[in-house]
């Protein structure tokens, strides 16, 4: 089966005895509450969002909600990763998507359900939900259990479901070049708020980066201080082995990082001594001499674009984490141009930066952008 | 109330996720001025600020917390006590022995009334006014100018505008009966206006000539209004055997306090930051203590 997927967005999740959400189960909807300038609002208030923000007091689930997609998403790693791969997990979870899947060339708009520790679904779309509110004419059923460490379909899974687990699977490792079929397929890429940036030490070699391939879910946890983890060896890696991404890859890195115009840039590995260097008007320095925030950008922006396939959530935990007020905003503008040029791409991110909910500003409609966010109260847990 | 669609606007969003209480007032001057006078270690509890949207003033404020209160319950309103006039309520105004007060109109709910007419009163009320002005003298006045001096130009200047702030709260109070009855409203007659240069009378002889052209009220309806408000407040410190410094200290809580303030400067100190001065000297005393306690017991 010839399997491609298209307009790939987070509608819902919902979760049951997981982390703080202990009574009963809670819904956190990633609709947007603004849609792109130029669109009708009657037209698209409801869509799922590409740009959304979560806010919360510590302790109430922030992380939780962010831990939860990417954990529906780790299981389909081999082994299964994140907290549901866990034989202590006792909740439950759904996670709801919706895309428009190519199959052997027809399209159809399809809400994914992807769902673990319960039988059944925990939310269960009836035919005039899956219209009405999904907006999709098909629902894929997946329902996944670990076993042995390996995410395993359910029988309440469907044919859909099972196809795209098998599509993912297959794809497992697969290089995630742009002629590749794993391009097509969705993956997330997820930041948690503990990453660390060390720049490398020892040792420099040529050695296959964590993280190359095709995977349904990838942590950045940290930037070194392991070769194999740095951004260095991912850089290397590429120009060993000749990735014809590398120069686009790093012209968008250094758009996004100096902004076009800026004096500084970062420049192709050096082959020999496997070292990357960032020109500046004073000179040339390893990348290990960027300041810590420009450091956590260049892992982003990197990661991000070394590893994007053209249906990606991105996850970003803290998005402000190293960054003075004055960088964040820049980063934050960066995320919303590449929003506005990759239609597969979503990013869905928390803060506790008061400034940045004046910055994403849910109320004004921008091109390309269908804002969304939401606070967890104490209520809800 | 978890969307930030269903929240409001990206303050109110700030504001519900801060989990503190925050005060409108009317404006972001007066917002440092309060932070001064509670002290700025209140922050922890609690936030002064301007309205985002609609300018500044009361109104700004009463619209911002209706609009936040049904998701926000930490949201509050902190106007000037004037302000009580437009809901037809001077006389909660008048009758006040406290800090604040509120009204029972549920429209008000989550607003505080300052028991002065204005954060000029306050400041004149509670920190030591001719002492500021004494600092804050132009070069030419420096050593030219006693501290009695002074506190009878405080007094003349109460004498006006407490006079000037009756005109006004009666023009308010005319304009919230018309518009209660369905009627056209009147004009409100600013206080401010006695600043002119040329003296009480002749600004007395023109807001009668205005109210006689523009007809929208007689100047009849005004007096018997001003004298009811005045009575009033006499009266009620006549019962509490007020003595002549209380009686002055009363007529400076519901003056016009800008204009009082802006009076004096134009003698003293065209460019004196007074307001700041006042504020710094109440912030830490026992009043700034009192402050900060009444108005976190009156917003938790």
């Amino acid at each position: 089966m010839d399997l491609a997927i298209t307009d790939w967005r987070v509608l819902q999740l919902t979760v049951k005895d997981v982390g703080p959400f202990r009574h009963g189960q809670t819904t956190i909807s990633f609709r947007g509450e603004t849609p792109p300038k130029g669109v009708n609002p009657g037209d698209g208030p409801d869509e799922p969002a590409n740009i959304f923000m979560l806010i919360a007091p510590n302790g109430i689930g922030k992380t939780t909600v962010l831990e939860a997609i990417y954990g529906m998403f780790a299981l389909l790693n081999r082994p299964s990763e994140g907290m549901f791969s866990s034989p202590l997990f006792e909740g439950a979870v759904q996670l709801d998507l919706r895309g428009t899947w190519h199959i052997d060339g027809f399209a159809r708009s399809v809400l994914l359900s992807m769902w673990i520790g319960s039988t059944g679904p925990l939310i269960d779309w009836k035919d005039v939900d899956l219209e009405e509110e999904a907006r999709a004419s098909e629902w894929a059923k997946l329902s996944l259990a670990v076993i042995a460490g390996e995410a395993q379909t359910l029988e309440e899974s469907n044919d859909l479901g099972r196809a795209l687990f098998r599509e993912m699977q297959e794809a497992l490792k697969e290089l995630t070049d742009p002629q590749s079929h794993s391009s097509r397929l969705p993956t997330l890429l997820y930041f948690p708020a503990d990453r660390s940036v060390i720049a490398p030490q020892g040792e420099r070699m040529v050695i296959r980066p964590d993280h190359w391939g095709y995977q349904p879910a990838h942590q950045f946890s940290h930037d070194g201080p392991e070769w194999i983890s740095s951004i260095d060896n991912l850089l290397a890696w590429m120009e060993n082995i000749g990735d014809e991404g590398l120069p686009d890859l790093l012209q968008s890195v250094n758009e996004h990082l100096f902004g076009n115009g800026s004096e500084k840039r970062v420049l192709p590995p050096d082959p020999t001594h496997h070292l990357t260097f960032v020109e500046t008007p004073t000179g040339f320095h390893p990348l290990s001499a960027l300041s810590h925030g420009e450091r956590s950008l260049l892992q982003m922006f990197v990661r991000v674009f070394a590893h994007m396939t053209e249906n990606t959530i991105l996850l970003i935990d803290e998005i402000e984490l190293h960054l003075h007020t004055r960088w964040m905003n820049r980063m934050f503008e960066s995320f919303k141009r590449i929003l506005q040029s990759s239609a597969g791409l979503t990013l869905i991110f928390t803060s506790h930066d008061r400034e940045l909910i004046h910055v994403f500003n849910h109320k004004t409609p921008e091109p390309g952008l269908t804002k969304g966010g939401f606070l967890i109260t104490q209520e809800l847990v | 109330m978890p969307r930030f669609g269903e929240i409001g606007d990206p303050t109110a969003v700030e504001n519900l996720y801060v989990e503190k209480i925050v005060v409108y007032v009317e404006g972001e001057v007066d917002a440092n001025l309060y932070y001064e006078i509670a002290g700025s270690d209140v922050r922890g509890h609690l936030e002064f600020r301007g309205p985002p949207v609609g300018g500044g003033g009361s109104d700004a404020v009463i619209t911002r917390v209706r609009a936040e209160r049904p998701v926000n319950a930490k949201v509050f309103g902190l106007v000037d006590g004037e302000a009580a006039a437009k809901a037809g309520a001077v006389d909660k105004l008048l009758e006040c022995t406290d800090l604040f007060f509120r009204l029972d109109d549920p429209g008000f709910m989550g607003i505080l009334f300052l028991g002065q007419h204005e954060l000029e009163n306050l400041l004149a009320m509670s920190g030591d006014l001719p002492d500021v002005i004494l600092r804050d003298l132009e070069p030419r006045l420096i050593g030219q100018i006693t501290r009695e001096e002074v506190e009878k130009s405080i007094t003349e200047a109460t004498r006006i505008f407490f006079f000037a702030a009756l005109i006004k709260y009666a023009s308010v109070t005319l304009n919230h009966q018309f518009r209660t009855a369905g009627a056209q409203g009147c004009r409100t007659l600013q206080s401010s206006q006695f600043l002119d240069r040329r003296g009480f009378r002749v600004t007395l002889a023109e807001i009668r000539a205005q109210v006689a052209a523009e007809g929208e009220v007689t100047w009849g309806q005004l007096r018997r209004e001003i004298r009811r408000t005045h009575q009033a407040f006499v009266g009620r410190l006549r019962t509490a055997g007020a003595d002549v410094h209380e009686v002055s200290l009363a007529k400076l809580r519901v003056a016009d306090g800008k204009s009082l303030l802006k009076l004096l400067k134009r003698r003293y100190s065209p460019g004196g930051r007074w307001e700041s001065h006042l504020a710094t000297a109440i912030g830490g005393t026992d009043f700034g203590e009192t402050f900060r306690h009444h108005l976190l017991a009156m917003t938790t």
